[in-house]
């Protein structure tokens, strides 16, 4: 067959079920086109196929035959199209996974508005409905609608000099970024994996007989030992290498696994039953993997349930707690906040699945991964397979997404390197949309009993908060103790963390791990005793919070929303089928960063250059070095050469805890200052400058400016490597309690954040639909306004999925999961997105280290909360799970009007 | 293992599963739910749109959904059919898909779509669904397997009582689907019979339609449920009607009742509801279905409102 790839002849004969995705990527090497669902409804592999936009995963490569086929290499640096320009200008992405595709529907969509309406700006409902096939999991909506408006209405036409804030953007909308899937070294195979199809049960035998025997399978490898229990489905028990992905599908199929099946307890509720069959043995408690990072939390167990007897510590007078809310429940149980809350289990699905490249030379161990921790999967690489760490080198350029999934050595880490070490060839492992949605990363689910009373003034009063989380076969939830860390004086507290381990896949941290749960059920329970003791949701928290300078300041922005300044006083005010209604929530987050951080900047006839191990997952971390060069040097960021991704750099932060910039940053700045003092020498000695002093863009002296090319010139070169070390605490003390150097460090503030929703309640067919959210973050200085703003609306955009739309589903008689496809498990699309208003109030902070703290977290920590109350404020019906689906909706505004 | 059709008797003798757009089939490919051999129609001509001299319309089944909805004389005769096809699935969905496909498309069911899992569509005796989840099942239960149809254009042209022809027959459209106990079916085609033409009977002028399904967020989701409605409204009296739901049965529905209960009425509100309501009769949820009853009267009331509205 012949065909025209962005304008190239191309001859190809297809396999038989062969798709236009496949001739792409592998045929010609046009790795810019993503594989991310496999199902056409994410979009990221997107093609323009006689200018029409087709999912190139369902297209038929026989239906490439004759056909003028574009894909997102057709507009290179050199020949950008106006939607890419736009894409740059307006932060219209993050990670750049699913970019190819939006570019592509983007310039269909603005080849078609011109034509029938000339250079004007399609409204976002016109952009909604045109870009409805693409999904993208960062949330970079708000600037895609704006990049296409603009586009349209041709601001970018010609414009060569168009902004591009974030460093890798040109990359991204090119399509010569490579991500981990992207990666072929000569003679690579594709691993994949046999996971469990019982979700408890024995090996008793692995039978690879028959797969090793295939054709084009290299290496077979055991995951697990005779004798070991698998304790969920989709548990990794073999894994195969072959010449391609088809091959070793194939052979999977040809390893024959004995399994003793043993009863599983599939659920929280199964689990907790009178004669659950018990999902970890006593002795085997040891090996619970964790959810909370790697922090062990101890437990004393009963059975599945794991409590933590450490809860006597956040709450010792609990006997008083108790007490109070019996005194009123006895005077007046309606002054008691008193509801179950639920969280339902959310998924992290970043567009580049779990993915891992490892190759084995025999004396050198090379991984590239789609990693959050390039740096310490190094070390964990040692450690596991007992290779020297000189031996090993990780690398992570481009990362699809990660929101927490990704850190650490995952196991298609593991299994990539298992089997390259068995081939003794380059391996490649990456995760099915099926296996990525199913087993590869899951936030927390959590049940949370709260009780809460507040005194006649408002102050708080007593709160009950047992959590009960569903980690899966894991543990490490503790949001009752996270919110007893930032819970006001005076709060008498009854507080306890519970665990039940079931046979489901195990969770993992997932941005703000247990935050927006906690706050879920706390900001709910603030709404309904303020609700019940006749106070506004502002009025209470001021109450709470007397004296507290930044949450009454950003309680005076909230009330300075002039939709909050309309908000009417009574729940349910509306009349008729849509009831409008506005939620507050508040947030606070802890502040981690990284203290043994090093950045390398050095100088040389080449320009400058900056460098550190962590990784891009989207947050902008080159950017954030770019942009420090930027500010210190007074240079464009885009002249900086940036070296980050490789665990042959300087150690960085994992792309963890929203720890990377306020750990980058201010290093960078000060690594900066000591280039900068050697230029300033070398100007006087080389160029023979009196007086000479640093400005922006290059040295001041007694006969005028000298720009730092010029310096550089002639100045010997240099580097530096400055470390961020650790924050001063209380007295000048040192306080970082987690000190490994792969882990951050806590430091001594919180960051506060509120947020405002305003939502539209369709009383008829039960559907949400959210109008505004203003949102605020107290985090000292801003340093990347636009790509912190970015991070915000992807805060509020997947803080609205937690709330409205995202549910792992379980088959409860296999465990197996259901929602293992994208329409199954429903992430919030561009049409989804509401106006979004970001403020930043940057005063305090002064004395951290580049006078500020992260905000990638506390961006999506109080978005659930605030939707929640904005659907009481709308019906006078409390939602009390999430997510709040059309069924919860019209169930509870039936029982509101029968109650 | 792929056979690509220039001449349609060549599908005699030919094996394997029949390909149009690909965009249901390549997607259970990937997923492992489907392999094999494959026939590909995509080059078969079957006469795109013809305007006939009686003033039916004949439609190719391998026109695509977004020629079906942006089609003037579909747009403008047959308004339940076009929006219908305009507000499924996503654009290049629309630009890729076949309206024959779409009518044969297999279920959307999660037991259907997971590798693992029993369905009595993938020839297990068992449907996973009626005794492990099913909160969108269906409303009007038929036995067997527990999810609805996934075909919104039926839904369309069961409310124009269209005819489908294939290479064997041609018959009314509610005939491709039959009673819904056919629980390893998703339509009664025999082995290696195509779809070729949807006939539509004449149009109706100044017909009042809509089109909508229940979902949770903006666009791009399988419903929860859906309508296709046409009215015809003579001198404030309901003269005519047509719907369809989807999303609630085994197989897309036509509901006569409604109809009837429309027929003859004042185009008022208080007739809207009370048709609305009488699609409740012989509903049938499952247990975790029973929630969908309401969704469904008030989905279709919503929809017969925006008919009524234009």
């Amino acid at each position: 067959m012949k065909t025209t790839i962005n304008g190239q002849s191309f001859e190809f004969e297809p396999r038989h079920d062969e798709t236009a995705i496949e001739v792409l990527r592998e045929r010609a090497g046009l790795t810019g086109t993503k594989m991310a669902c496999g199902g056409g409804i994410c979009g990221a592999c997107t093609i323009r196929v006689d200018n029409v936009p087709k999912c190139s995963c369902l297209m038929p490569a026989t239906q490439m035959d004759g056909a003028d086929i574009r894909t997102i290499e057709e507009h290179g640096l050199d020949n950008l199209h106006p939607i890419q320009r736009a894409f740059m200008a307006n932060e219209g992405l993050q990670c750049g996974f699913c970019t190819p595709g939006f570019i592509n529907e983007g310039i269909a969509f603005y080849d078609r508005w011109r034509a029938e309406h000339g250079k004007s700006e399609p409204s976002k409902h016109d952009i909604a409905l045109a870009m409805g096939g693409h999904l993208c999991r960062c949330g970079a909506y708000m600037g895609i609608y704006a990049a296409i408006q603009k586009a349209c209405a041709g601001e970018y036409d010609d414009a060569p000099d168009a902004p591009i804030h974030r460093i890798d953007a040109p990359e991204k909308v090119t399509g010569t970024a490579k991500y981990t899937v992207d990666i072929v070294f000569d003679g690579q195979l594709e691993g994949k994996i046999l996971r469990s199809k019982y979700p408890h049960a024995i090996i008793k035998g692995i039978d690879k007989s028959e797969a090793e025997a295939l054709e084009g399978v290299f290496a077979v490898a055991d995951l697990m030992k005779l004798g070991e229990k698998v304790r969920w489905v989709g548990q990794p028990i073999a894994g195969v290498a072959a010449v391609d992905e088809r091959t070793a599908l194939l052979a999977l199929q040809k390893i024959h696994i004995d399994y003793e099946v043993l009863p599983a307890a599939v659920g929280t509720e199964a689990a907790q039953k009178p004669d659950a069959p018990t999902v970890w043995e006593k002795e085997k408690r040891g090996d619970i993997p964790s959810a909370a990072e790697e922090i062990d939390i101890p437990y004393k167990w009963k059975n599945n349930v794991g409590h933590v007897p450490a809860d006597l510590l956040i709450s010792p007078l609990r006997g008083r707690a108790k007490r109070a809310l019996e005194k009123v429940r006895k005077k007046d149980p309606n002054m008691l906040a008193e509801q179950v809350y639920i969280n339902h289990q959310q998924v992290h699905t970043a567009l580049e699945p779990h993915a891992a490249v490892a190759n084995w030379d025999g004396s050198k161990l090379h991984v590239v991964a789609s990693s959050q921790s390039v740096y310490a999967v190094r070390n964990e690489l040692a450690h596991h397979f007992g290779i020297d760490i000189e031996q090993i080198t990780v690398e992570g350029k481009y990362i699809g997404g990660a929101f927490g999934a990704k850190g650490g050595l995952y196991r298609e880490i593991i299994v990539a390197v298992t089997l390259a070490l068995a081939a003794k060839a380059p391996v490649r492992v990456a995760n099915s949309r099926l296996e990525e949605l199913a087993y590869a990363g899951t936030r927390t689910g959590s049940r949370a009993e709260i009780t809460l009373s507040v005194k006649k003034d408002g102050s708080p009063g007593a709160m009950h908060f047992h959590s009960y989380g569903d980690a899966g076969i894991a543990a490490g939830a503790a949001p009752a103790a996270v919110y007893w860390l930032m819970s006001p004086e005076g709060l008498r507290k009854d507080f306890s963390d519970n665990i039940i381990v079931n046979n489901t896949p195990p969770t993992m941290p997932f941005r703000a791990p247990d935050g927006p749960a906690k706050r879920w059920a706390v900001e709910s329970a603030i709404d309904e005793a303020a609700a019940r003791n006749g106070l506004g949701p502002v009025a209470i928290r001021r109450c709470w919070w007397p004296k507290h300078e930044i949450k009454n300041r950003l309680l005076d922005w909230v009330e300075s929303i002039p939709q909050w300044q309309e908000r009417k006083a009574m729940a349910g005010a509306d009349k008729g089928r849509f009831k409008r209604g506005i939620g507050l929530a508040m947030a606070t987050w802890m502040f981690l960063y990284h203290p043994h951080t090093k950045v390398k900047v050095s100088s040389s006839p080449d320009g400058f250059k900056v460098e550190c191990a962590s990784q891009d997952v989207g947050n902008g971390t080159r950017t954030a070095l770019a942009k420090a060069m930027e500010d210190a040097l007074g240079i464009n960021r885009h002249q900086v050469s940036i070296e980050i991704g490789s665990s042959e750099l300087p150690i960085g932060p994992m792309s963890t805890g929203s720890q990377t910039t306020v750990s980058v940053y201010p290093t960078t700045v000060t690594a900066c200052e000591k280039v900068i003092e050697h230029l300033v020498k070398e100007s006087e000695a080389k160029l023979g400058l009196g007086n000479a002093r640093a400005v922006k863009g290059g040295i001041q002296h007694s006969s005028g400016f000298t720009a730092w090319d010029e310096v550089l010139a002639v100045a010997t070169p240099f580097e530096y490597i400055d470390k961020r070390g650790a924050e001063p605490m209380v007295m000048g003390l040192r306080f970082a309690t987690m000190s490994k150097e792969t882990n951050p460090s806590n430091g001594r503030r919180f960051s506060h954040g509120a947020v405002v929703t305003e939502v539209e309640v369709d009383t008829l067919l039960g559907k949400i639909r959210p109008i505004n959210v203003w949102t605020s973050v107290a985090v000292g200085k801003i340093r990347v306004p636009e790509l912190a703003t970015s991070q915000m609306y992807g805060g509020v955009i997947q803080g609205l999925g937690y709330a409205l739309y995202e549910q792992k589903t379980f088959d409860y008689k296999t465990g197996h999961v259901l929602s293992a496809n994208l329409n199954d498990y429903r992430i919030p699309g561009i049409g989804d997105t509401p106006e979004i208003h970001v403020h930043f109030d940057e005063e305090g902070y002064e004395e951290v280290r580049g006078k500020g703290i992260g905000l990638a977290e506390l961006a999506t920590i109080g978005i659930a909360g605030s939707v929640g109350n904005a659907v009481y404020h709308a019906t006078g019906w409390r939602p009390t799970q999430t997510p709040i689906t059309p069924s919860d909706v019209l169930k509870g505004l039936k029982e509101k009007k029968n109650a | 293992m792929l056979k690509i059709l220039t001449n349609i008797e060549d599908i005699q003798g030919a094996k394997g599963e029949i390909r149009a757009g690909g965009t249901d089939l390549h997607d259970r490919y990937r997923m492992g739910v489907s392999s094999g051999a494959i026939i590909d129609i995509h080059k078969l001509d079957f006469g795109g749109i013809v305007e006939n001299a009686d003033g039916s319309l004949t439609i190719g089944a391998n026109v695509t959904i977004d020629n079906v909805g942006q089609y003037p004389k579909i747009q403008s005769g047959y308004g339940a059919l076009s929006k219908a096809a305009n507000g499924l699935a996503t654009p290049q969905i629309r630009w890729a898909a076949s309206f024959g496909g779409s009518l044969l498309q297999k279920t959307r069911c999660s037991y259907f779509r997971h590798p693992d899992l029993t369905c009595t569509k993938k020839g297990d005796s068992e449907c996973g669904g009626r005794t492990g989840q099913h909160p969108n099942g269906v409303v009007f239960d038929k036995g067997g397997c527990a999810h609805s149809h996934s075909s919104t254009l039926a839904t369309a042209l069961l409310a124009y009582n269209a005819t489908v022809r294939t290479t064997e027959r041609e018959m009314p459209i509610v005939d491709l689907y039959g009673d819904g106990s056919a629980h390893d079916r998703d339509h009664l085609l025999n082995e290696n019979e195509i779809l070729t033409h949807i006939v539509l009977p004449p149009a109706i002028a100044g017909e009042k339609t809509a089109y909508f399904r229940s979902i949770s967020r903006f666009e791009a989701e399988w419903p929860i449920v859906e309508c296709s409605v046409r009215l015809v409204v003579t001198d404030g009296v309901i003269t005519d009607a047509g719907v369809g739901v989807g999303g609630v049965s085994q197989i897309p529905l036509r509901l006569k009742n409604v109809e009837a209960a429309l027929i003859g009425q004042a185009a008022t509100q208080s007739t809207l509801a009370k048709a609305a309501r009488i699609s409740t009769e012989n509903t049938k949820p499952l247990p975790q279905s029973a929630w969908k009853v309401e969704i469904m009267v008030n989905t279709l009331l919503h929809t017969l409102e925006m008919a009524l509205k234009g």
